[in-house]
């Protein structure tokens, strides 16, 4: 089981909180196609053996692909990798993108999981994000990708923006929950370095981020989510009953992933790759066939704490017997203590050698995992 | 002896005596163009890096003068008050000073001091008026403070400039001339001042001495009066750019003596060498044990490492007998040392020097002076750690270190001097206009007051136009009470400090605060408050870490994410635990930030 992530480092608008690669001259855009299905070709051996099950088109923003250069890069990928019956294949859209047209047109060419960026309902706040799409933009893409025939819909949300009103978190969960949906990734805004927004924040033109605001929002989120009989199988991510993504599912469980396109990290047994965020640089390096990316390889103490780090933001939890198993590592003696102590604090539970947060533990995830990270 | 000139310079930091004095050892070819690196007489990295000299030298040099070579001992003095004893030790082996004041800024408090002892000790001043190429240079304005401060002959002083080497000619011409030669008894018992001592990975400690009675030989069997211990001069010899090994050193002339001395602290400043076969009947007056001004806390950021911390301290302390240290523990810090410095400056450079030569990053704790703590019976203790004051019935009265202070400055800056120093519990004693435009004033003040920030605050309040110089005069009984620092109610002995009363409530306020800045959010609320025995004078609060969790973590962000988890591990484990909570080394510091 493998999955390959397609990053489309192109955006009309940046979005101020945003931190991801893209740029937002879109003149690139067919030779940065062309390149990426290069560098799909030179991977084609990479992932022998092990038949793709889900394609991520990430970004940036892949909506602004033309259908034929979609078609271009799904079609490279056939023919280098085996795929399997059952594929996933998700693209993250924004709501001014979802024409009748280009949902169909995606649709056609094999995409079969929309991840829609809608963030809020409120136009306030998607003037204060400054994303490229309205209020009204937001319900009708969902409604009309439906229409469409697409099964499977994320769609985003941010909480935890100071500026928000209460109430317009409220109404947001509970629209989003009205909608022909089966998942939903909702964010705690964060202030990543680089970002307008940190400059904003920093230099006091917005207001700063308020924990326990924040706080709020997601145990009213997390509320209500359940009492609709929606689950939570990750810190951010949320679904109907089966509507897991199976993408980033991969990713939190350490198997394998190809990425492709400037910023875009591959995985693999252990050994990490990360290509050159910079569209210039990645083209010329591509066309010229220099090395185009940088690669670390995992120690195993670094494979635990991941699959620590990892396993504690999902469902399933932190494995301890297979840690035993594939690296003889003892979690319980080296951390038994600190997890313990969670434990009776409850920020955790055990059971069967599983690790999995509570409610509250959620909060602190990251405290948590620095807490049973191994440092030898 | 006729021939021989010794002499020192007296000068404000950074009024320009070692770029002038390289520019005497390149006159007298004591050094070649070549070798001269700047500022030759400064060769502790740290020394050249703060533009200061914080160790003593000497060096001697040849001057052919109308015919006759001289020799020309040239003792330096280090220029930080932190370090008056020795530049009293080093005045104390010459007859004659150069003044050195900077045309630009003008005569300055540490300027006055050091004449003062110059003149004490009767010494030939040959006032200079140096940085003549600057364009700022007043040197009408200077030449009257001098003329005023020396009662001298407007027309002695030299003009001058270590940059383009005006002046050094009449500068070399003047000492020469002016300076009067030694007078000790060529045929009296030796009798010689150590002034200066330095230490030699190899040869262990090498003193520098100025004979002044009869002479030293080569393997001569001597004493050093105060410490009473014996030594073979296996080797003696005068100072040039390096040391040249003489067979001996006679009446009046400046020399080093190597003798297997192995530890700083043999070797005091201010001592006396003489024969044990033939010994001198007075020692040289003015010896002074040194002892420490302010105390804190040293201790190592790793537990584990608290057995290397006491190597480099012992090692640090081989050349450094004014450093004192010894084992203490704390609650909070665990294993460290109680170390005695002679001033803050110094107490920056061990710290530096720590981490310098010995790679050790160290916690120190909030800086003290020497407080004596009377009970009922009248019995005296000695404090140097707040913690170890006596509580309640067991403590009648406190005295604390007073100094007098000399601060001079600009008229304009009068009231904003006067505010400080009463703020800081001074009493004027006296004002003196030196000039029309320039004021010394003269307090009396609580050591403690001028130990951490007074000297930055001062330069910030006179825009950098005041200059300051103290000497201790006295212990003093002040209303002073301990200040606890209380996390979650259990109190941290590292942040306890003595303080005067009237003061405990706005420093325990201020420390809260600054407190609340440094720790980070922990998992429950933490009450932080500052307390005088059971009764709490400040409180604030750090909520409960509500939240800390990472919104997104894909394929991207999984490695950038688990290094920054493992360095936030790291950090906690270097952490100090106090009851439950968790106090990052920062905090420890905190007084010292507190007005930031």
């Amino acid at each position: 089981m493998a999955g390959i992530y397609v990053h489309i480092p192109f955006c009309r608008k940046a979005c101020h909180y945003c931190d991801f690669h893209f740029s937002t001259s879109l003149s690139n855009r067919k030779p940065m196609v062309d390149a990426i299905c290069q560098e799909l070709r030179q991977h084609s051996d990479t992932l022998t053996g092990e038949g793709i099950e889900t394609i991520y088109f990430g970004g940036g923003t892949p909506s602004v692909l033309l259908k034929s250069e979609l078609i271009q890069i799904l079609d490279t990928i056939k023919d280098c990798f085996s795929l399997s019956a059952e594929i996933e294949c998700t693209l993250e859209a924004n709501p001014d993108d979802c024409s009748t047209q280009n949902l169909q047109d995606w649709f056609e060419s094999g995409v079969n999981r929309l991840s829609i960026g809608v963030q809020s309902f409120d136009q306030r706040d998607l003037t204060w994000m400054n994303r490229s799409h309205d209020h009204l933009q937001a319900t009708a893409s969902i409604l009309e990708a439906e229409k469409v025939g697409y099964k499977s819909i994320n769609l985003d949300l941010i909480y935890g923006v100071p500026t928000m009103p209460a109430d317009v978190w409220k109404s947001n969960v509970q629209q989003a929950l009205n909608l022909p949906i089966n998942h939903i990734s909702a964010y705690s805004l964060t202030v990543e370095q680089g970002t307008a927004l940190h400059h904003f924040v920093k230099t006091k033109k917005y207001p700063s981020l308020d924990e326990e605001k924040s706080a709020i929002e997601f145990e009213y989120f997390l509320n209500e989510i359940k009492t609709k009989g929606w689950e939570q199988y990750e810190i951010s991510n949320y679904c109907k009953p089966g509507g897991y993504a199976q993408h980033n599912t991969n990713y939190w469980k350490q198997k394998a992933y190809i990425g492709v396109g400037p910023s875009a990290h591959s995985y693999q047994s252990g050994y990490r790759r990360w290509n050159i965020a910079n569209n210039a640089k990645y083209l010329r390096a591509i066309e010229q066939g220099d090395i185009f990316f940088s690669d670390e390889k995992l120690s195993e103490t670094d494979q635990i704490n991941e699959l620590i780090m990892l396993g504690l933001r999902t469902k399933w939890g932190v494995d301890t017997s297979a840690i035993l198993d594939e690296f003889n590592f003892d979690l319980d003696k080296h951390v038994g203590q600190e997890i313990k102590n969670y434990e009776r604090s409850g920020k955790l539970t055990q059971s069967g050698g599983i690790i999995t947060l509570t409610d509250q533990g959620k909060l602190i995830a990251d405290r948590i995992a620095a807490a049973l990270f191994t440092t030898e | 002896m006729k021939n021989i000139r010794n002499f020192c310079i007296i000068a404000h930091i950074d009024h320009g005596k070692s770029t002038l004095a390289d520019r005497l050892l390149q006159e007298t070819k004591t050094v070649s163009e070549r070798d001269l690196k700047a500022q030759v007489l400064d060769d502790m990295d740290l020394e050249r890096e703060r533009g200061i000299t914080i160790k003593s030298h000497a060096i001697q040099m040849k001057h052919v003068h109308e015919g006759e070579e001289y020799t020309l001992n040239l003792i330096d003095t280090p220029g930080h008050v932190d370090f008056s004893y020795e530049v009293s030790r080093s005045i104390a082996a010459c007859e004659g000073a150069l003044l050195i004041v900077d045309a630009a800024q003008g005569i300055q408090a540490q300027t006055i001091s050091n004449l003062y002892l110059a003149l004490d000790h009767e010494l030939e001043i040959i006032p200079i008026l140096n940085k003549m190429d600057l364009p700022g240079a007043m040197p009408e304005e200077v030449k009257d403070q001098i003329e005023e401060l020396i009662l001298c002959d407007r027309d002695d002083i030299i003009p001058a400039s270590g940059k383009t080497g005006l002046g050094v000619k009449e500068i070399l011409k003047a000492i020469i001339d002016r300076v009067p030669a030694p007078k000790g008894d060529p045929k009296a018992p030796l009798k010689a001042l150590i002034f200066d001592s330095v230490f030699n990975s190899f040869r262990g400690i090498i003193a520098y001495f100025k004979v002044i009675d009869g002479s030293i030989q080569k393997g001569d069997h001597v004493k050093f009066i105060n410490t009473g211990k014996e030594y073979h001069a296996d080797e003696i010899g005068v100072l040039k750019l390096t040391q040249e090994p003489k067979d001996d050193i006679k009446t009046g002339n400046v020399g080093y003596i190597i003798s297997g001395i192995k530890e700083a602290k043999e070797v005091k400043v201010g001592d006396t060498i003489t024969k044990v076969e033939e010994p001198t009947q007075t020692a040289v007056l003015g010896f002074e044990d040194v002892k420490p001004m302010v105390f804190a806390g040293i201790y190592p950021v790793d537990t584990e490492d608290f057995e290397e911390l006491r190597e480099a301290m012992g090692k640090l302390q081989l050349n450094d007998a004014s450093l004192v240290f010894e084992p203490e523990s704390s609650a909070a810090l665990g294993f460290g040392f109680r170390c005695g410095f002679l001033g803050m400056l110094h107490m920056e450079i061990i710290q530096e020097r720590l981490e310098r030569e010995f790679g050790m990053t160290v916690i120190t704790t909030v800086p003290n002076v020497s407080y004596h703590a009377f009970n009922k019976r009248g019995e005296q203790n000695i404090v140097n750690n707040p913690t170890d004051l006596p509580q309640g019935s067991n403590l009648d009265y406190v005295e604390e270190p007073y100094i007098n202070a000399q601060i001079i400055t600009a008229g304009d800056y009068v009231g904003a001097v006067m505010g400080l120093c009463m703020e800081k519990r001074g009493q004027l004693k006296n004002q003196v206009y030196l000039t029309t435009s320039r004021v010394e004033l003269t307090f009396e003040m609580p050591m403690a007051e001028v130990v951490f920030d007074f000297y930055d605050k001062l330069k910030s309040i006179s825009r950098g136009y005041a200059s300051f110089d103290y000497h201790p005069i006295e212990y003093r009984q002040s209303e002073l009470i301990k200040l606890d620092i209380l996390l979650n109610a259990k109190p941290v002995d590292a942040l306890s400090a003595i303080i005067h009363r009237d003061k405990a409530y706005e420093y325990g306020k201020k420390i809260c605060l600054k407190l609340k800045e440094l720790i980070p959010k922990q998992q429950f609320e933490i009450a932080i408050q500052a307390g005088i025995g059971s009764k709490i004078v400040a409180r604030e609060t750090i909520k409960a870490m509500r939240k800390d969790v990472t919104a997104k973590c894909y394929g991207g962000d999984i490695t950038r994410k688990r290094k920054l988890l493992e360095k936030q591990k790291k950090g906690k484990k270097r952490m100090r635990q106090v009851g439950n909570v968790e106090i990052p080394q920062s905090a420890f510091m905190a007084v010292l930030k507190i007005n930031d």
